[in-house]
């Protein structure tokens, strides 16, 4: 494993899994149940201070550099210079308007990578005390009621409400995160309607589990994450990474 | 958000597998060229053609191209692709042809060898030289999806659900047109590939 020697970047890891959940997204029609190898996940999302590290030490990914492929004009539009947060961007908020790319980038920068989104919806399922908090009416409710606030408040800082049973923090409630196969979540169904033939239709029906339809807050990340292009960059959407548990 | 759900609840899924990735490299031109910032020549991937040729990316610069992703154990759709883009090759005058890359990179490294690509190739009558079918390892194929806007998830089993769409690239590699519709001809995609090869 290969840590940033920046001080800005320690990173702090848990280890989560291996396991076995029913995902909102099953992988296939008739297998509702997904197995995880154990990972480590960040417990915290990457902040502008520990971006701004990764950006002046690989300058390839300064807004005023980077390929417009891989990131769009919005890239770190919040920061006050390419390399400077100045005074509206805060070193212990979350980092937002990062494209896929530039998140994956820093990610593999630190000997990581982006999670997947079972990785990522596994790690969500748990509360402050239990692993998988997703029967608890009262919690989705409460994690629900973030989608509904408005954004146009100044972001709170990382690592500010209680971590989760496994003692990773702001899964719900901060930012919305990238995940490395946000464009294999749902697939747009262009792929079926060619040529009027059935025979085009080789991705299962059914699609979503209906047992946990009523998970709007994992469903929206679905959604969210779906929309995305991977040069896409908005101002609540950063990340997290991850790496295989040896 | 309604939008969202709605078309949350009706889209199919299926499965995932994570993939390995890769450290992250710009891509090296000859001093003096530059590729501009939005070309997909900006990815500095690696292939491998049917021949077991390897090939990058930026290879493809000087033509225009038409480009899409497939897999060769797909039976609906992916001949479907083939077939349509060699409509498209049909339908230009013969110095135009010459001038017209024409890409199909596989979703699918595990199964698409060389030898699966070859037998695609014969199979659909894709064997001119001005036709790649290329490999690229499964951290590449996440990126190349990437930057072309296609969405895939390979299933339990061997298959992939994926966009299927044609793609044009300038001879820069930007991107100037897409279309999903394969059944007929598009009349605006039509017209900016001729446009390209004007």
């Amino acid at each position: 494993m290969l840590f940033a020697t920046a001080a800005t970047a320690a990173a702090d890891w848990v280890r989560i899994g291996p396991g076995r959940f029913d995902s909102v997204l099953p992988p296939a029609p008739n297998i509702t149940s997904v197995t995880l190898a154990a990972y480590h996940l960040d417990r915290r999302p990457v902040t502008n201070a520990q971006f701004l590290a990764f950006v002046r030490a690989h300058p390839q990914w300064r807004r005023d550099r980077v390929a417009r492929l891989f990131a769009d004009p919005q890239y770190l539009s919040h920061w006050s210079e390419a390399t400077e947060l100045g005074s509206s961007a805060q070193a212990r908020q979350p980092v937002t308007r990062v494209s896929w790319f530039a998140a994956k980038a820093y990610c593999e920068a630190h000997g990581a990578r982006l999670p997947a989104w079972y990785e990522w919806e596994y790690a969500a399922a748990a509360d402050e005390k239990s692993p998988d908090a997703r029967g608890n009416a009262a919690w989705k409710q409460r994690i629900l009621a973030w989608y509904g606030k408005p954004s146009s408040q100044p972001l709170g800082e990382v690592g500010r409400s209680p971590p989760n049973y496994y003692g990773v923090f702001d899964l719900h409630g901060l930012v919305w995160e990238w995940t490395i196969d946000y464009n294999a979540l749902l697939v747009s169904n262009d792929s079926r309607e060619q040529g009027g033939a059935d025979r085009a239709k080789f991705c299962g029906e059914g699609a979503l589990s209906t047992a946990d339809r009523e998970n709007y807050a994992v469903l929206m990340r679905i959604a969210f994450l779906s929309s995305l292009e991977a040069n896409y960059t908005t101002a609540n959407l950063g990340f997290r990474c991850a790496m295989d548990a040896p | 958000m309604k939008v969202w759900l709605a078309m949350l609840l009706s889209a199919s899924a299926c499965a995932l597998a994570p993939g390995a990735e890769h450290e992250h490299q710009h891509a090296v031109l000859p001093p003096g060229e530059t590729i501009p910032g939005e070309s997909i020549y900006q990815l500095p991937l690696k292939m491998t053609d049917r021949h077991g040729r390897p090939l990058s990316l930026t290879a493809m610069r000087g033509k225009p191209a038409l480009v899409t992703m497939f897999y060769t154990s797909c039976d609906g759709v992916c001949p479907m692709l083939a077939f349509s883009m060699r409509r498209m090759e049909a339908a230009l005058a013969p110095e135009q042809r010459k001038r017209l890359g024409i890409l199909m990179v596989s979703f699918d490294p595990q199964r698409d060898t060389q030898q699966a690509l070859n037998k695609f190739a014969k199979l659909h009558k894709l064997e001119d030289p001005s036709w790649v079918l290329a490999r690229t390892p499964e951290s590449s194929v996440r990126e190349l999806a990437a930057v072309l806007g296609i969405r895939y998830r390979p299933l339990p089993g061997g298959a992939f659900s994926h966009s299927t769409v044609i793609l044009l690239l300038d001879k820069q590699g930007v991107i100037r047109a897409r279309t999903s519709n394969l059944a007929e001809r598009d009349a605006d995609f039509m017209r900016a590939l001729n446009r390209e090869l004007k």
